[in-house]
């Protein structure tokens, strides 16, 4: 098992080695090559030839090849990815001051959604086939189908204007630093409920029908029914036998989840002014501030990594099955 | 109905219907029996004839939905009240499950688990039928493991399902069923799955018990070597209901029960073809 | 690959089976909203055109939104590429200048770029969905800004299964030293969150229609391929490619017809649950301002 969990690690280098060329790549997907730098053929990507100077002289672009790759290397390595065209500040400083309200939201609205939807997923597997069943089952393929966005606007109509009941802009209120402490909990839990809905619903359109269709399948298994046979109460049934392995399938698609709840923080960010990533996102491309937007992406994508690592060391932790592969 | 009959029944089964959809036929036809303590009743019968249905219906395990009609009544002990399984309350049944009447699954793999040890699986049939300490359960454990005939339970207690192969899976499943010491043991074809070697094997572990402990067994089955070799009594199924009951020896007349015979002969036919490619029969 | 992904390669099928796997009244509703909006995709010009349909003017009969439609198909409409646009005058101009002409108009008789007088207006008989803030028909510019959307789901669907079977069943097939770099690959394309990587690249190439396409189709690949390697892999140790192989059949004949036809069929239903997430993908870069709006970039592929 150590092994498998060392090798797993290992196996971390090469993915990051791969996203620092893949970046590398994007930025050499700017138009335009030195002889046609001073060439009016920018005219697609809107740059002016001044932003694009600096954007040559900021990656270095004049150097060859392989020296150039050698220093986005050496500086992504350590998350050092200048300074920010707009202000002037490094780059990490104003990514670490974003990350923490897009990681809140996004783990937190996950943890959430997950305990959620796993309660309502066993009370409808219970009652498969009844009427709340197909009620909530359609419920969730109609809430699938609506774009985040959408819901957003109509939750920040209804709930932030119309009733006047959350406030729906921005992280805190503009009186947080002189507030008591309990004060500024609920003053941020207040912050977060309509964006945090925002997520949390197409989350639980997703989960609801999975985590149904996993407990569905393991309630049919035999060891269920001889678990019932050796006369164990539904209860120790349900949390000893049936949820272990229905929830297995579950640490997979946390791993697909994590990337798509990000992604989809810009639009929603932007919508409430949430000071996370996908705003600064959102800002840096307005900005053209190229430093930002690859660092961002970088950044991301490494807590993807990370994310992707845990999910596989719990996986291979809790299916017997596949510890050794 | 005399009183020294009643006393030695363990077991009775009166016009027992089960439908599983109201629209369909019934998958058991006012179906009767009776097994005595300690004795081996083999129900024989083609697959699809019902008789896992039966064994399901007398664990109460059927699927929500299914419709249930007619006693199965469970004497209990040296009292004479029976108690009624077809209407007993979920809490009670508990205590049924496992330690009066325990089930022995057809595929054994899948009856495991896969991601809990085997320690832990036999363990916690043990916990739950007596009130004992996690290290005495651990050593109940062991003994059953010992009594199917495993060499070296320390080992086996600490691995996965997938690690056994099916001959071992059915010897922890029956270690699991009778670390309750039940009076009655339901066999669900617990030799389909298995080799040649292996299905000898359970067959003799399967009289074991039944020896040392006083335990009865109703052993599904459509092999009709294997129920001559185990069972004091053969009922045969078709088409839903029992056809035959009797005892073993009797099957060699020949008015009996055209499914019975087809059975027979087929099992018969197998024997010979074994014979004569050579191979080893058991 | 990682343990938790190998495991859980058939998640996104699961997710499909969960979803849409049920033969109901759901699923047949969505199947005619679907064929309902790639309908108005198709026929746009029909339903909402600055031009009419049939209309007969100084003698001669002329089809011009139809032959708008017909142009706007990607090969057919080449031939019709020579024929100048028309220009069918105003009511009152027209009866003045031939009493005899007649036009029969689209249900909405405006284009998605014509400026009306009057912006913001609120729904009326003449604008169902009123106007917006430049005075453009709201109706006309969501009727062919399906057309967009159906266009970048579509196209950049057919991108991403092109490379995802690809990688997928090469990465299958072959196993080993190939199987482990195509499968970093994959990893390293799926660590990006897919809209993060997008952004990151429109920053750099700029708007177009086609740039959406293609970096939707660039980066949504990934599923594809991990679905189709999964069956690949699946299908190598099955017993029907060891007696093809027994009676000497080639790899790249196994390959492909024995293995890939198992795989199509997953990645089929990943890629239309791809042109959903592509259309959300595309809604949401032109929400975020990456790109102009629907209509209007429609308006650039009609002016290219």
């Amino acid at each position: 098992m150590w092994r498998y969990f060392l090798k797993r690690v290992l196996l971390t280098v090469p993915t990051f080695v791969g996203v620092i060329l893949l970046t590398f790549v994007v930025i050499h997907l700017a138009p335009g090559s030195p002889a046609t730098a001073d060439d009016a053929g920018l005219g697609d990507s809107g740059m002016s030839a001044v932003e694009h100077q600096r954007l040559r002289a900021h990656y270095q672009m004049d150097a060859p090849l392989h020296v150039q790759l050698a220093r986005w290397t050496a500086r992504a390595v350590r998350l050092d990815f200048g300074r920010s065209f707009a202000n002037g500040r490094p780059v990490s400083q104003i990514i670490a001051e974003r990350i923490k309200p897009t990681l809140l939201l996004t783990f937190g609205t996950i943890l959430i959604a997950l305990v959620l939807a796993i309660v309502i997923a066993s009370f409808l597997a219970t009652r498969c086939g009844r009427p709340i069943d197909k009620l909530i089952l359609t419920g969730c393929v109609g809430l699938y189908a609506v774009p985040p966005y959408i819901v957003g606007l109509l939750l920040i109509w209804i709930f932030g204007v119309w009733l006047n009941w959350f406030p729906f802009a921005g992280l805190t209120s503009d009186e947080f630093s002189s507030m008591t402490t309990w004060r500024k909990i609920a003053d941020l839990a207040g912050h977060s409920v309509l964006i945090g809905l925002c997520f949390v619903g197409p989350l639980l359109a997703y989960l609801i029908p999975f985590i149904r269709a996993s407990l569905l399948s393991v309630l049919k298994e035999d060891y269920v029914r001889a678990a019932h046979a050796k006369g164990l109460s539904t209860r120790r049934v349900m949390f000893g036998h049936v949820l272990p392995n229905a929830l297995l399938p579950l640490l997979t698609v946390l791993g697909l989840i994590v990337p798509a709840v990000m992604g989809g923080s810009v639009v929603l960010e932007v919508m409430f002014s949430w000071p996370g990533m996908g705003r600064l996102l959102y800002e840096s491309i307005g900005r053209r501030d190229y430093p930002v937007i690859m660092g961002m992406t970088i950044v991301s994508a490494v807590i993807v990594l990370l994310v992707t690592l845990v999910v596989d060391l719990l996986y291979a932790w809790a299916d017997p099955r596949v510890r050794y592969v | 109905m005399t009183n020294t009959r009643d006393r030695d029944t363990l077991l009775q089964i009166r016009d027992l219907r089960v439908r599983y959809d109201q629209a369909a036929a019934d998958t058991l036809d006012r179906v009767s029996l009776s097994i005595k303590r300690q004795e081996a009743v083999a129900l024989l019968g083609d697959s699809g004839c019902g008789k896992t249905t039966l064994a399901l219906a007398m664990m109460r395990l059927l699927p929500n939905g299914a419709m249930v009609s007619g006693s199965i009544e469970l004497r209990d002990g040296d009292y004479a009240t029976p108690i009624e399984l077809t209407r007993l309350a979920e809490d009670r049944l508990r205590e049924v499950r496992g330690k009066r009447m325990a089930m022995l699954f057809q595929s054994p793999q899948r009856s495991l688990n896969p991601v809990l040890r085997i320690g832990s699986q036999i363990e916690e049939v043990i916990r739950v039928h007596t009130n004992v300490r996690r290290a005495d359960a651990r050593l109940k454990a062991i003994q059953s493991l010992t009594r199917v005939g495993i060499t070296d339970p320390e080992r086996i207690i600490r691995a996965w399902p997938h690690e056994l192969s099916g001959g071992m899976a059915q010897r922890i499943g029956l270690a699991i069923t009778l670390a309750g010491q039940p009076d009655l043991l339901i066999a669900d074809e617990p030799t389909s799955s298995l080799d040649a070697n292996a299905k000898a094997q359970v067959v003799e572990l399967l009289r074991k018990p039944r020896r040392t402990m006083g335990m009865a067994i109703l052993l599904i089955t459509h092999d009709w070597t294997i129920a001559r070799a185990l069972a004091d009594r053969v009922c045969v199924m078709d088409g839903n209901r029992i056809v035959e009951d009797r005892q073993p020896e009797e099957f060699e007349a020949h008015n009996i029960h055209p499914a019975a015979r087809r059975l027979i002969d087929a099992s018969n036919r197998r024997l010979r073809i074994a014979v004569t490619n050579g191979d080893d029969v058991r | 690959m990682s343990v938790a992904s190998r495991v859980g390669e058939d998640i996104i099928l699961r997710r499909s089976t969960s979803i849409a796997g049920k033969r109901s009244v759901l699923t047949k509703f969505a199947w005619v909203v679907a064929l309902c909006v790639v309908f108005v995709a198709v026929l746009a010009p029909l339903l909402a055109w600055h031009q009419p349909i049939v209309c007969k003017y100084q003698g001669t009969y002329d089809f011009p939104a139809v032959v708008d439609t017909v142009r706007q198909i990607p090969v057919l409409g080449s031939y019709l590429e020579k024929s100048k646009p028309f220009r069918f005058p105003t009511f009152d101009a027209r009866k003045t200048l031939d009493p005899d002409s007649f036009a029969i108009w689209p249900p909405i008789p405006f284009g998605p770029i014509e400026l009306m007088a009057d912006a913001n207006l609120s729904s009326s008989r003449a604008h169902w969905l009123g106007t917006d803030d430049r005075g453009r028909d709201v109706l006309a510019r969501l009727i062919h800004g399906t057309r967009v959307s159906v266009r970048v789901g579509l196209y950049s669907m057919l991108l991403a299964g092109a490379i995802g079977i690809v990688v997928g069943a090469v990465a299958g097939f072959f196993g080993g030293m190939c199987d482990w770099v195509c499968s970093r690959f994959i990893e390293i394309v799926m660590c990006f969150p897919a809209f993060f990587l997008i952004l990151a690249v429109m920053a750099w190439i700029g708007e177009g229609l086609t740039g959406v396409i293609l970096v939707i189709g660039f980066t949504q690949w990934t599923s594809i391929a991990r679905l189709v390697r999964a069956e690949v892999v699946r299908g190598r140790e099955a017993d029907f490619v060891m007696a093809a192989r027994s009676y000497g059949a080639s790899n790249t004949h196994i390959l492909i017809r024995h293995l890939l036809p198992g795989a199509l069929g997953p990645a089929v239903v990943a890629m239309t649950f791809g042109v959903a997430d592509a259309i959300l993908l595309e809604a949401g870069l032109s929400w975020v301002g990456v790109w102009r709006s629907v209509a209007d970039a429609f308006v650039g592929l009609d002016a290219a």
